[in-house]
């Protein structure tokens, strides 16, 4: 790890232009984001937040037009999500979909057990498997009902959030993108996730937020904010730019 | 339609269960054979069947050495039926009493349970062709049970067919449930990509009997199932179930019939279509006007993986009784492709992701499987028939 770091970055977006339908939702956006670091991004609603994570993640009905996107130094683009995933690309949902008749645990084994077969590893024995559910459970403070029953099906907004993030703890990713984490989480709720989400912060990950509030970002420090509007990155700085937008609103800054 | 009559009209009015198997299965016999006779015209008219020539008797007698390839692993009493002939030394056991008698159809699995009979072990009923005829063989498979009050059994019924030639198998069964009995009863139909299916299933339900019939329709030309449910007496449950997962032609029609009050039936068939399948749904529930308090829910659910694919379904009700509560649907979509993408974007790969989604879609169907070997060999089908097509 050590000699890559040093110039490799774990993401790097270059140029990035997207468009669907031939409506164009990003115009080049530029965004390096190295190891331990914790960036996020804000802007207002329609800017193009959710659209740069999906793309990210691999989301097929978005079209890259020009661009690059280099995960540790590896063209993306063309990979399938699962690929991704596998390089250790995680995007937690803004509106995690209801899949009704698979359970939360099956799903969880199947998903670890495919990025390690993807490393060449053996499948998780079930018995660990399990001390580690019931383990991280403990630390989001979630029931364990919740695992018998079928993924985000009849789920509160609070549980779908938490199982997302319950999900980014089980599979330990390089990147994680946290893509309004914060909403429909109450206050208490947000800082127990928060705390989780700290938790699994560490070196050798990065962690991208991308959200409309100033609060999540209370609990989880930023490094870098940058703020997205129109499609375009137009501020980037360090947390005091957070503070400022939840004062005086967006409109105070102008497109470049 | 006569020949079935005259069976239910049989029971019905005699209503006793030792009936003289041998003269009345003579006479039965000889009566169908007429009327084949007669009917044979419209049966070579039929859309499936008018360019193939059957015949009806093998001559030859196979031995087979190595049949156990075929035999899944079921912890079961086995019935094994070669080209049409009872073959002992094959089968495991033999229990309760069981008669074969020469009908239309060379032997007749005839089981006849008991009062209070209670079966631990399924029975497996397999047909086999073997395909030593050079023709293609219109195979006859009968089967009669026999449920005497308060029994439990459980009953899975395969067909086999060795040859690579166009067999025809038109199953028949016939049910009669006595009160308080209880009938788990599997059909599957897994052959080769040539094999036809008539299937004929008639279930005449006593007081408070329960039965859960499953159908399982994963390979064939064409297969039409057939399946009526007469409820002659109260607080009688009937539950059937169907999946279906295949590229060909396939024609479900039931029929669930509320006599008397206090009735409950669940009619759910689930479908998953490929390339160019081409499916009919005909679900009718009918209330006569004695049934009050019938509970009654129909559904059929599709899902279509292909261009081509093309499902009809048509659930009907009749009700001519007050007091009761009916539902009927049918859903036709396609797979949903957010759900696809949320398992893909946790490193499920996109095959695994299509396959545990589907087999998530079969489990209401599953659930009521109480045969515990049967649901692998289900998920193994889902990814032998789907998967691959997916991919290319």
């Amino acid at each position: 790890m050590g000699l890559l770091a040093n110039n490799i970055y774990m993401l790097k977006i270059e140029n990035l232009h997207v468009s669907i339908e031939e409506k164009p939702l990003l115009k080049g956006i530029n965004l390096h984001i190295n190891a331990g670091e914790v960036h996020a991004i804000m802007g207002p609603n329609g800017s193009g937040k959710s659209t740069l994570s999906s793309v990210i993640a691999g989301k097929k009905e978005y079209k890259v037009t020009t661009g690059i996107i280099r995960f540790e130094g590896e063209k993306i683009i063309h990979l399938s999500p699962e690929e991704r995933a596998q390089r250790g690309i995680f995007l937690s949902f803004q509106d995690p979909i209801e899949i009704p008749g698979v359970s939360v645990t099956n799903f969880i084994r199947t998903s670890v057990n495919s990025l390690r077969k993807a490393r060449g590893l053996e499948d998780m024995p079930i018995h660990d498997m399990l001390k580690t559910i019931r383990k991280k459970l403990e630390i989001f403070g979630m029931d364990k009902n919740f695992l018998s029953r079928s993924l985000n099906e009849g789920f509160s907004g609070g549980e779908k959030k938490r199982n997302e993030i319950f999900q980014m703890a089980m599979l330990n990713p390089k990147l994680s993108i946290l893509d309004e984490t914060d909403s429909g989480l109450d206050i208490d709720a947000l800082r127990t996730v928060s705390q989780g989400i700290n938790a699994f912060k560490s070196k050798k990950n990065a962690i991208l937020i991308i959200t409309h509030y100033y609060r999540i970002l209370k609990y989880i420090v930023p490094d870098f904010v940058h703020v997205l509007y129109r499609g375009k990155m137009v501020k980037s700085g360090g947390k005091k730019l957070a503070l400022d937008i939840e004062k005086n609103g967006y409109s105070w800054i102008k497109p470049v | 339609m006569e020949f079935k009559k005259s069976i239910v009209y049989f029971y019905t009015v005699k209503k006793q269960l030792h009936i003289p198997i041998y003269r009345y299965m003579y006479n039965l016999r000889s009566k169908t054979i007429n009327l084949f006779e007669t009917k044979k015209q419209e049966v070579k008219n039929h859309k499936y069947a008018n360019d193939l020539n059957y015949t009806l008797f093998t001559t030859s007698i196979v031995r087979i050495r190595k049949l156990h390839f075929l035999l899944e692993d079921f912890d079961s009493f086995r019935f094994v039926f070669i080209d049409g002939i009872y073959h002992y030394n094959r089968s495991l056991y033999k229990i309760v009493d069981l008669y074969y008698e020469r009908f239309f159809s060379k032997e007749v699995a005839y089981l006849y349970f008991t009062e209070g009979a209670f079966v631990e072990k399924p029975i497996e009923i397999l047909y086999i062709s073997t395909g030593a005829c050079t023709k293609s063989i219109l195979f006859n498979t009968r089967n009669f049970i026999f449920l005497g009050k308060g029994s439990c059994v459980k009953i899975i019924e395969s067909h086999k067919n060795l040859s690579l030639g166009k067999e025809k198998f038109s199953s028949v069964t016939e049910v009669y449930m006595n009160a308080d009995s209880y009938l788990d009863f599997c059909k599957i139909k897994d052959d080769r990509p040539t094999t036809y299916f008539f299937d004929h299933t008639s279930i005449i339900q006593d007081n408070r009997s329960y039965c859960n019939i499953n159908t399982f329709s994963f390979c064939g030309v064409s297969i039409m199932n057939f399946l009526s449910i007469y409820q002659l007496g109260k607080e009688i449950h009937s539950h059937i179930n169907g999946l279906s997962i295949l590229q060909e032609h396939i024609i479900h029609n039931t029929l669930i019939e509320h006599i008397l009050p206090n009735g409950k039936s669940r009619d759910i068939y689930k479908g998953i279509f490929d390339k160019r399948a081409n499916t009919n749904f005909n679900g009718k529930i009918i209330v006569l006007n004695e049934a009050k308090k019938t509970n009654a829910i129909q559904k059929s659910t599709n899902i279509l993986l292909s261009n081509e694919a093309k499902v009809k379904a048509n659930p009907q009700l009749e009700i001519f009784a007050e007091d009761v509560k009916c539902s009927h649907g049918c859903i036709v979509g396609q797979l949903n492709t957010q759900e696809i993408f949320y398992l893909r974007s946790r490193g499920i790969p996109k095959s695994e992701a299509i396959s545990k989604k589907l087999f998530a879609f079969s489990k209401e169907v599953l659930e009521w499987l109480s045969f515990k070997k049967l649901k692998n060999l289900i998920k193994k089908e889902i990814n032998k028939n789907v998967i691959p097509s997916r991919n290319s």
